[in-house]
């Protein structure tokens, strides 16, 4: 009984992380920089989506699509106004983490002066969840764990199956050769954050029905998504979303074992464990710009 | 009285100067993205703290152990660690930050966990005891010491190793350098410097916890570096200046009492994006200089 | 060649020159006026925990506005001045030696976090300058200083008096509690053990939770496998345990301290959060409530939502202050000397009396959640 429930439990967390890292690890691996700007589109997607369907009274689904859109169009200004005058200039990785860093600040700070700092919810009804096979779950959760199922089967066949996903890989493989092959190098890069966004968006409005909102969720979540996607696999965008699956399950079912205050602890010692001993991730694969440099 | 605050803001200047500058010497010489920095910072505070208020040793051998438990600690990680490149390297930096942090806060029969450590002494040197004036001094002193010490090492024989490690390793190690053991010496002498700074500090604010060692003041530390420009002392230096000082007039805009703190992190923020934007490289780096001299 | 090495020092010079011009034009025009009181306020305005910070900011604006409406103390109006310090120690001590420096602030309202306020207490005893505190609890403030004074009661009374409730009242054998792991969330749940073991009761499993995080489950699961008699839920941001305990189908009574009553607790939980006993700091209701509710009523024509008791805290200290400073004008050792001499002010966040630490002693009551509300149940 307990451990069913515990895996479940795993597996909720790390719905959120692998969404969330599955949004990371796009750029990461594509544009080829830590950004943490994911973080902040996170709390903003949730918030859009709060005001129109709870302070507006859109349709849920209205609010949805809408709350994606705005989260989208953020992140092509960001890319359009921040990164893509840095990455002209041939900036170092860390002078993009530091200025996504700096847009993280800038939205959330936006965000708390537009909602101010109390906690919002969509006021959903809460009642106990279904029991199933010995553990109990809620109608949210199974959302959430489903969705980010349907998105690593949705990633998997796009890189591998599409044109635009086939692309997007040359690029991460190597952007002078991508570009020399005719791959519109500013085309992808926009796809890119495009697909991120919105990605984001989406584990967003989940958390949000799940707990709640408040403008500093994201920090938190971009870290451990962070993590999820170097675990899952370097080079290998849907991994990332195996990544955090196996962050939410090993963090919880550590805390069993473990005082409960190491919990944020586990996720990083599991990180510096794999980056030593298989530095590539779960499912990593060799890029030919690591293997030459 | 006004030059009460700006002897404060000039003694977190010198704390953050020998941060940065020690974190130069790894990031920027060497080429070791090291997002961990703080948790020497940490190692050292605590150390020094914890020594003076449970055992009574003096400020003067405390910051000395906590410059070398720092630098110790920097050794144990730097055998498993140092192997990694680039980003993954910055990644597993950022691990060991949250790890120790959350150490710190959960180890509480030493540490005091979240409680922090309260009352710890400020030094005393033939029974005087240095006010805020004269422990700017002391920091001054120790910044300087610092500053010149890394600028000795860059220009060494030892510091244009360190240079060709970052500029091509593989090539570095055909030439027969063990890599290896240059980078964990850069990356120990850096830990050392920041575990005085934490030593400093903690004398300095009487006081810490956990959450003064945050992955965030990494962040800013490495902001330092990154907008005065790695690679150089100098660069450490105006970068520490710039960004100690960057919060401080926007204390001074009249902004209605809703808005206050929202806004005042939006413009910081929005200050330090034009600056990356405007100065990719940095105001002093190196790169600069090899990128406009290579074009 | 040497054109271009010269740029990058100019830059930098021109952007540390423009930085302290700022500064020094900013000084200038921060002269304050004689018929001026200025008073500082150091909280946590953006961050993790931004909402009790801005809580606590509201409650002390709402104070000054209605202090300066009446007249102003002695006729002299109140200017509150704002900093924020983000929970980062290093940055309320800046924010404290501005505020005392330039400012010349003779009172600082904060900071809100412990860690902060620890900070800044060396600071503000130095300068003699009265550091008082609506929210901060952790337990070595009270050695922190003369000069220092907080308006939340620390969790010792708090947790005694749950601990009687839980083992006399509720006739609870085994406890587990659930806090988090921040200074108060300890000291709750350390001072709940302490009394429980004495009273006779068994302690089953202690949990903590890191500030910021949302889910609980795995630490509810692990009480609900020791199934306690009750389970103490100590320290702010627990509203989603509450949920997730219910959806996990723990059906075992919760008890906690004054924390739980914010204002969005119903928001979060819901029907969930209803039969929660918690102890709080307030009045006999059926004396002095009018205080209150008329409190509240100002306070929710204002920000357009109920008061939580940190805002209520603020308030008081903000009316506190004024009083003293009717008295002592901005004479420290005067004000502090008042505010030690306080017995049994009848504020909105409770009757308060400070002991000679400068720690707030304030009566407690249990209340209850029903029906989605706040409700009192015994003395």
């Amino acid at each position: 009984m307990a451990f069913s429930q515990l895996i479940i439990n795993g597996l909720i967390a790390g719905a959120i992380y692998a969404l969330i890292a599955s949004s990371f690890s796009l750029i990461f691996n594509i544009i080829k920089f830590m950004d943490l700007s994911p973080g902040a589109i996170f709390v903003t997607a949730a918030f859009s989506a709060y005001a129109f369907n709870v302070l507006f009274g859109l349709h849920f689904l209205i609010a949805l699509i809408l709350a994606i859109t705005v989260a989208v169009a953020l992140a092509l200004l960001v890319n359009l106004i921040v990164y893509q005058p840095l990455i002209k200039r041939k900036s170092d990785s860390f002078t993009l983490l530091l200025a996504s860093f700096g847009v993280f600040l800038i939205i959330t700070g936006f965000i708390l002066l537009i909602f101010g700092a109390e906690v919002r919810t969509f006021g959903l009804p809460i009642t106990k969840g279904y029991e199933l096979l010995g553990f109990i779950i809620t109608k949210t959760q199974i959302t959430l764990i489903v969705t980010s199922i349907v998105v690593f089967i949705g990633l998997q066949l796009f890189m591998k199956k599409t044109k635009l996903g086939k692309a997007m890989r040359a690029m991460a493989d190597n952007k002078q050769v991508a570009s020399g092959i005719g791959i519109n190098v500013k085309k992808i890069t926009n796809i890119t954050f495009i697909i991120s966004a919105a990605l984001a968006a989406i584990a967003g409005i989940l958390v949000g029905l799940e707990q709640n909102i408040d403008h500093n969720m994201g920090f938190l979540v971009i870290l451990k998504g962070l993590t999820a996607s170097v675990i899952g696999g370097i080079g290998n965008v849907p991994a990332a979303l195996i990544g955090g699956l196996i962050i939410g399950l090993v963090e919880n079912i550590g805390i069993w074992y473990l005082p409960s205050g190491y919990k944020d602890a586990i996720a990083f010692v599991i990180l510096i464990i794999f980056l030593i001993f298989r530095p590539k991730g779960i499912f990593g694969v060799k890029t030919r710009e690591e293997t030459s440099g | 009285m006004i030059e009460a605050y700006f002897i404060h803001l000039l003694i977190l200047i010198g704390i953050y100067i020998i941060l940065a500058a020690s974190l130069n010497l790894a990031m920027g010489n060497t080429g070791l993205l090291n997002v961990g920095h703080v948790a020497f910072y940490a190692i050292g505070a605590y150390t020094s703290a914890l020594l003076a208020l449970n055992l009574n040793i003096p400020f003067w051998i405390g910051f000395l152990a906590g410059g070398i438990l720092a630098a110790l600690f920097a050794l144990l990680i730097a055998i498993p660690t140092l192997k990694l490149r680039g980003d993954y390297l910055a990644i597993a930096t950022l691990g060991l930050a949250v790890v120790v942090e959350s150490i710190l806060r959960n180890w509480t029969s030493l540490t005091r966990g979240p409680l922090g450590l309260p009352g710890i002494p400020k030094p005393a040197l033939f029974g005087m005891t240095f006010n805020n004036n004269s422990y700017l001094i002391l920091v001054i002193i120790f910044s300087v010491i610092t500053c010149l010490i890394i600028y000795y090492i860059t220009k060494s024989p030892f510091g244009r190793v360190l240079k060709a490690i970052r500029e091509d390793e593989l090539a570095a190690a055909s030439l027969g350098k063990n890599t290896t053991k240059y980078k964990t010496q850069a990356l120990v002498i850096s830990a050392f410097f920041a575990g005085i700074a934490g030593s400093l500090y903690a004398h300095y604010i009487n006081f810490i916890d956990p959450t003064t060692f945050s992955v965030l003041e990494s962040i800013l530390i490495i902001s330092m570096i990154i907008v005065g420009g790695l690679a150089s002392v100098k660069g450490a230096v105006i970068g520490a200046v710039i960004l100690t000082l960057l919060p401080e007039p926007l204390r001074f805009l009249p902004i209605p009492s809703f808005a206050i703190g929202a806004l005042r992190q939006i413009l910081y923020a929005l200050l330090l994006v034009i600056i990356l934007i405007k100065r990719p490289q940095g105001i002093w780096g190196e790169f600069t200089k090899q990128k406009e001299n290579g074009a | 060649m040497k054109r271009k090495l010269n740029y990058p020092r100019i830059i930098g010079t021109i952007i540390i020159i423009i930085l302290i011009i700022s500064i020094v034009i900013g000084l200038s025009f921060n002269s304050q006026t004689k018929e001026e009181i200025v008073i500082g306020s150091i909280q946590a305005l953006t961050g993790e925990t931004a909402k009790h910070g801005n809580n606590v900011k509201d409650g002390i604006d709402l104070a000054v506005e209605e202090i300066n409406k009446n007249g102003g103390v002695n006729g002299k109006k109140i200017k509150i001045i704002h900093e924020d310090e983000n929970c980062i120690p290093t940055k309320a001590v800046s924010a404290a030696q501005k505020l005392i420096n330039i400012d010349k602030t003779k009172i600082i309202l904060g900071p809100t976090c412990s860690s902060s306020s620890m900070a800044v207490a060396p600071v503000a005893e130095q300068n003699k300058v009265i550091m008082f505190t609506p929210i901060s609890s952790v337990p070595a403030l009270r050695q922190a200083g003369d000069y220092i004074f907080r308006n939340r009661v620390s969790g010792e009374p708090h947790s005694i008096k749950m601990a009687n409730f839980a083992y006399n009242e509720l006739n609870a054998r085994t406890a587990s509690t659930l806090y988090i792991n921040l200074d108060n969330g300890i000291s709750y749940s350390e001072e709940f053990i302490k009394e429980f073991e004495k009273l006779g009761g068994k302690i089953l499993n202690t949990e903590a939770y890191e500030k910021g995080l949302q889910d609980f489950r795995t630490q509810l699961l692990k009480i609900k496998e020791n199934n306690p008699d009750v389970i103490y839920l100590a320290g702010q941001a627990s509203q989603n345990a509450i949920k997730q305990a219910r959806e996990l189908g723990i059906k075992t009574q919760i008890i906690a301290p004054t924390t739980l009553q914010e204002a969005d607790l119903f928001d979060i939980a819901g029907d969930s959060a209803n039969g929660i006993y918690y102890s709080y700091e307030s009045f006999d209701p059926n004396s002095k409530e009018q205080v209150v509710s008329y409190y509240q009523e100002k306070y929710k024509s204002k920000y357009g939502r109920e008061s939580e008791v940190f805002a209520a805290n603020a308030y008081d200290a903000v009316m506190l202050i004024s009083k003293a400073l009717e008295k002592c004008e901005e004479n420290t050792d005067c004000i502090k000397n008042h505010l030690y001499s306080i017995k049994n002010y009848e504020g909105v966040s409770g009757i308060t009396t400070f002991d000679k630490d400068g720690e707030v002693l304030k009566p407690l009551i249990i209340k209850k959640t029903e029906n989605r509300k706040f409700v009192f149940h015994s003395n």
